[in-house]
């Protein structure tokens, strides 16, 4: 018999039973899709690097010719053998080559940053995976993966062939086999790409092509942190060195879409958890009358309540079962976005998981029923048909009074009933609020990272273009002096000059990797030293800038490494001579994670041991506007075709990789989603009011409400809550920002963060756009009032 | 005397699992300006269907009802709203009010949806005079769960008399209430009836058809016969007695 009812309940109560079916479907595909994401990711990048099998240090030396290794690499083998720290390390050979030696297939001259690393794919020093997140675990002769950045620039696909040549004669032709995902050389904020082929090709290119060698070290360490420290002290030649902590960070562009992806899962998981309480406790109150009425003839409590248990479990299971099946897909879609670079972990472990919180949001839906049918025990069979009500009132429902208002009828009802039944309006206020900060944030984000002022986080100096020739750079860094550099600049200015272009000014930026101590503690740290600019062109947060041949200012990280206070001396090496400089300021800077110590101008270093430098900054006299910069860099670009000419954002995107392009469609998705979701519940919670209030409806009807007005009374109800759900979002959005992104960009180097905030963006146009289509669907939902009819108010509790 | 309702072969007919229910049934009668009528019969010979047909609550399958000169009829849903809104009122068994508002808001509620020539003042007024007259404006700010059962009627009543209407239709308005109570909500559409309200009532007791001034029985969705009910109201046992007779006659 119970069947009997519960198929009759079923059928009968079709949309409201409908209604609770959906929602366990939707909880059930957010929070289990959601869940497992949350797992997959706070681990992803570690996991990815345990996959890899990446050492705790790294280190990448040029020297050395086929089979033989250098002096340096002879002291590091050395060294490394002594270390007491060192558990276990592997050395692998590599080649190097530049653009000038890279030619693709398809006639164009090469783009490519730094020096390219080539590998055999079977080194010792780590895996390597394609793009299907496959292991390359064989390769035939003749082909060649590429790095994911390297292809991009190139616009190298699969079947594309590319040709490695040396200033010997040599040539060797390569048909590309794929991109290839590199844990250590993989991210964008690795300057340096890597290319991997077979081991044959390798072995004949090392022996035959004249290509720079180098080695490359993979350290397991006892203590990564006290190897890193002894490792400091020496003062071996290297190309790069860093630990595995610092490898992980470079991946904070997946970080940061992977803090996206993790908060729009837990916003999804609060939401459905609300969703869901909202729908259970207005199915089980509709359920009371006949509950009652099944008392009243005398079945027994424990029946009465085997009897909606049974119901609640039914629809449970057939809600998760659909909820499990769309969360694998819906986890898959989310995922990709973060799966570019990284290889994450997929297959039975995942979906084993997703399963097990299906079968827990059964458990939970019970277990809910359960508890609300209890109640049914405390109430006679009156109060049960009364839904749960036992008639008695405490405090007036209605707070405010019609008969003091200048509102219209309609818009009086509605605002009455917001602030009478707050809870049960606060499902959807949370739902918007929670997707106002979803949408806000990522657009912060974009917004302060494509801004003018991401140069001063940066630590650069303000300037039109940058005139970057790499060949020039090296050229100069080999020369080892000043006043190359110098002489560097004012044939830059000249050659602009020349052509027309006036330039205020020229200057440039010359790094290095130095040794700083102070006391005990020593770091090895990226420091720069500006030519051509002024201490003042600089921000910084703390101190007074640095003057003097014997003044620096350092990045807040540096200072915490070493424990260095402002007004303290710290020394710093270059050249092998150590010197003592006085700290006189301290900055923020996203560079190289926030990293970096600045030279002024007057100081000497050893040039010889530069590690790079940025390339012509030129500041124009002109002050051009946008459309006017566009037209002089095209003009450079055509006067220096070998170099690369950019904008500062475009300067930067290209050492930390576009991070603004790569959450812009994102934001359009995470926009889609959160409309989507406030339709979704305002939809659903608009058809349960028309069940739940049709009663009400009726009556209105009777008494000459035009179905106009009845749609009216609903939908600025809704209009209410939602206005309060969005304004409350759009107040918080940018709080909810610095708390959220601003801990990404922290993990970058930057203290603190003045977001750039487009006002008419996240103050109107998306909370509009959001309110718009929501109000909207809410009018579309309200069209069924049309089919209530005045005797519907016998249903009128 | 002008007619406030004109009824003509009028027909209402439910389909049910494909069977046809014929409730009314070619139905005809008038109702002039200023009587009070009450409608009776067995239940289910269509009084509630009859009531709810011509006032426009409910769409008839045939037929015509002419309200005050407006064939509602053919009138759009919006249109007919707007008569139900200001042409009439209507009192139901079963007191419905909106539950977050108070007794007085309920009352207003229509006439702030209507009126657009009264100001809201003047509507607080004489909704304030309309609960004085039926003895509930000490109940005025009350929560609807606050008051009796003869209060919320004597409120739905208010409410039904809020936007001065030409004719009120009520359906069982005493059947919810006690005796007492019964008595005081007749009393008070009496009064009404008195000062030119039209009315048109269905209901099952005797003795609050016997304070109308016609009957009309209806059986099997037809109107059987009519009775007028001449003589003073003070004679109300006469009265009872005359319509006793005669609903026995009809087969009651």
């Amino acid at each position: 018999m119970y069947f009997r009812i519960l198929r009759k309940d079923l059928k009968r109560k079709k949309s409201i039973n409908l209604i609770l079916l959906i929602f366990i479907f939707l909880s059930t595909m957010f929070i289990a899709g959601s869940l497992n994401n949350f797992a997959v990711i706070l681990n992803g990048v570690e996991n990815f690097m345990n996959q890899s099998g990446i050492g705790d240090f790294l280190i990448v030396t040029m020297g050395g010719s086929s089979g033989e290794l250098s002096e340096n690499d002879r002291e590091i083998e050395e060294f490394l053998k002594n270390q007491a720290q060192v558990e276990d390390y592997t050395a692998d050979e590599n080649l190097f080559f530049s653009k000038n030696q890279l030619k693709p297939g398809n006639g164009k001259t090469a783009v490519l940053d730094n020096m390219a690393i080539l590998n055999p794919f079977d080194i010792r020093q780590q895996k390597f995976y394609d793009k299907e997140n496959r292991e390359i675990t064989g390769m035939q002769d003749g082909m060649i993966y590429i790095g994911q950045r390297l292809a991009e620039k190139n616009h190298l696909n699969p079947g594309d062939q590319l040709k490695i040549q040396s200033e010997e004669g040599y040539e060797k032709e390569f048909q590309v086999a794929g991109e290839l995902k590199d844990a250590f050389l993989g991210s964008d904020m690795m300057g340096t790409q890597r290319c991997v082929i077979s081991q044959n090709d390798f072995q004949e290119m090392s022996e035959e092509s004249g290509l720079l060698h180098g080695r490359l070290y993979s350290v397991s360490c006892r203590d990564a942190e006290a190897f890193q420290a002894e490792y400091n002290n020496c003062d071996f030649s290297e190309m790069f060195s860093c630990s595995r902590e610092l490898v992980k960070t470079t991946y904070v562009m997946e970080m940061v879409i992977a803090a996206v992806i993790l908060l729009v899962s837990i916003c999804l998981m609060a939401i459905s958890v609300i969703m869901l309480r909202f729908t259970i406790v207005f199915t089980i109150n509709e359920d009371f009358k006949e509950i009652g009425i099944m008392k009243a003839i005398g079945i027994r409590d424990s029946s009465i309540r085997k009897l909606y248990i049974v119901k609640y479990f039914v629809m449970a299971l057939t809600g998760a079962l659909f909820g499990f099946a769309a969360s694998i897909p819906f986890s898959r879609g989310l995922l990709m976005q973060v799966t570019e670079k990284i290889v994450i972990e997929e297959g039975g472990g995942s979906i084993l998981f997703q399963l097990w919180i299906s079968v827990l949001i059964v458990g939970v839906v019970v277990l809910f029923g359960y508890y609300s049918t209890g109640k049914i025990r405390k109430f006679s069979p009156m109060d049960a048909i009364r839904n749960g009500n036992s008639g008695e009132r405490f405090r007036k429902k209605g707070i405010f009074q019609m008969k003091r208002s200048h509102l219209r009828a309609t818009t009086f009802l509605a605002y009455n009933d917001v602030v009478s039944e707050f809870r049960k309006y606060l499902v959807l206020m949370l739902t918007s609020m929670i997707g106002v900060w979803l949408v806000v944030m990522p657009i912060n984000s974009i917004n302060t990272l494509s801004s003018e002022k991401i140069g001063a986080w940066f630590a650069l100096t303000e300037c039109d273009f940058y005139l970057h020739q790499e060949d020039k750079v090296s050229e100069l860094m080999a020369q080892g002096t000043k006043q190359g550099w110098y002489d560097y600049l004012e044939e830059c200015r000249e050659r602009l000059e020349q052509d027309g272009i006036e330039v205020e000014r020229a200057a440039t930026e010359v790094y290095f990797k130095l040794r700083v101590r102070k006391g005990e503690k020593t770091y090895k740290s990226f420091a720069i030293q500006g030519f051509g600019t002024s201490p003042e062109q600089y921000f910084y947060d703390e101190g007074q800038p640095p003057i003097y041949e014997n003044e620096i200012a350092m990045t807040h990280m540096v200072a915490k490494k070493i424990d260095a206070k402002l007004g303290d001396t710290v020394y710093i090496t270059s050249g092998g001579e150590e010197k003592p400089y006085l700290l006189t300021a301290l900055y923020q800077s996203m560079n190289n994670m926030g990293e970096g110590i600045r030279f002024t101008e007057k100081a000497e270093l050893n040039y010889a041991e530069g590690a790079g430098g940025f390339g012509a900054q030129i500041t124009l006299k002109q002050k051009p506007d946008k459309k006017e910069l566009s037209e002089v860099t095209d003009r450079v670009q055509k006067l220096f075709p070998e170099a690369k000419v950019e904008t500062t954002a475009e300067f930067i995107g290209s050492m930390i990789g576009d991070i603004a392009g790569r959450l812009e469609p994102l934001k359009l998705l995470i926009l889609a989603v959160v409309i989507a979701i406030n339709v979704l519940v305002v939809v659903l919670m608009q058809k349960m009011f028309l069940i739940r209030e049709r009663g009400e409806m009726g009556m209105l009807k009777s008494i000459g409400f035009s179905d106009g007005a009845l749609i009216g009374w609903q939908t600025k109800r809704i209009m209410l809550v939602l206005f309060a759900g969005i304004a409350a979002g759009t107040l918080t959005g940018t709080p909810f920002s610095e708390l959220t992104a601003g801990r990404v960009f922290q993990m970058m180097g930057a203290e603190k963060i003045e977001f750039v905030l487009h006002p008419l963006e996240i103050y109107a146009a998306y909370p509009a756009a959001l309110f718009a289509v929501t109000v909207l669907a809410c009018v579309l939902a309200m069209r069924r009032v049309k089919h209530i009819s005045v005797q519907e108010m016998n249903n009128i509790e | 005397m002008r007619e406030a309702l004109c009824v003509k072969d009028l027909c209402k007919t439910y389909v049910t699992n494909k069977r046809q229910n014929n409730v009314l049934k070619n139905v005809s009668f008038t109702i002039q300006q200023g009587e009070l009528v009450a409608v009776m019969g067995p239940s289910g010979s269509g009084k509630s269907t009859l009531l709810y047909s011509v006032s426009g609550m409910d769409r008839p399958t045939a037929g015509e009802v002419v309200l005050s000169g407006t064939r509602i009829t053919d009138l759009k849903e919006k249109e007919l709203a707007k008569v139900r809104l200001t042409s009439m009122g209507f009192i139901f068994q079963q007191m419905h009010m909106m539950k977050n508002l108070s007794i007085m808001d309920n009352i207003l509620l229509p006439a702030y949806q209507a009126d657009k020539s009264r100001s809201r003042q003047e509507i607080n007024e004489f909704c304030l005079a309309l609960m004085r007259k039926l003895g509930i404006s000490d109940v005025a700010e009350n929560d609807i769960t606050e008051v009796s059962g003869g209060q919320l009627q004597r409120a739905c009543i208010c409410r039904s008399l809020i936007n001065k209407p030409e004719i009120i239709f009520a359906d069982e308005p005493t059947g919810a209430l006690n005796r007492s109570a019964s008595e005081d909500v007749m009393q008070e559409l009496n009064k009404l009836n008195q000062e030119g309200t039209t009315i048109m009532l269905v209901t099952h007791d005797m003795k609050v058809a016997a304070k109308c001034s016609r009957v009309l029985y209806i059986v099997d969705g037809n109107i059987r016969g009519e009775l007028a009910m001449d003589g003073p109201d003070s004679q109300e046992k006469q009265r009872e007695r005359k319509l006793n007779n005669w609903l026995i006659e009809m087969g009651w």
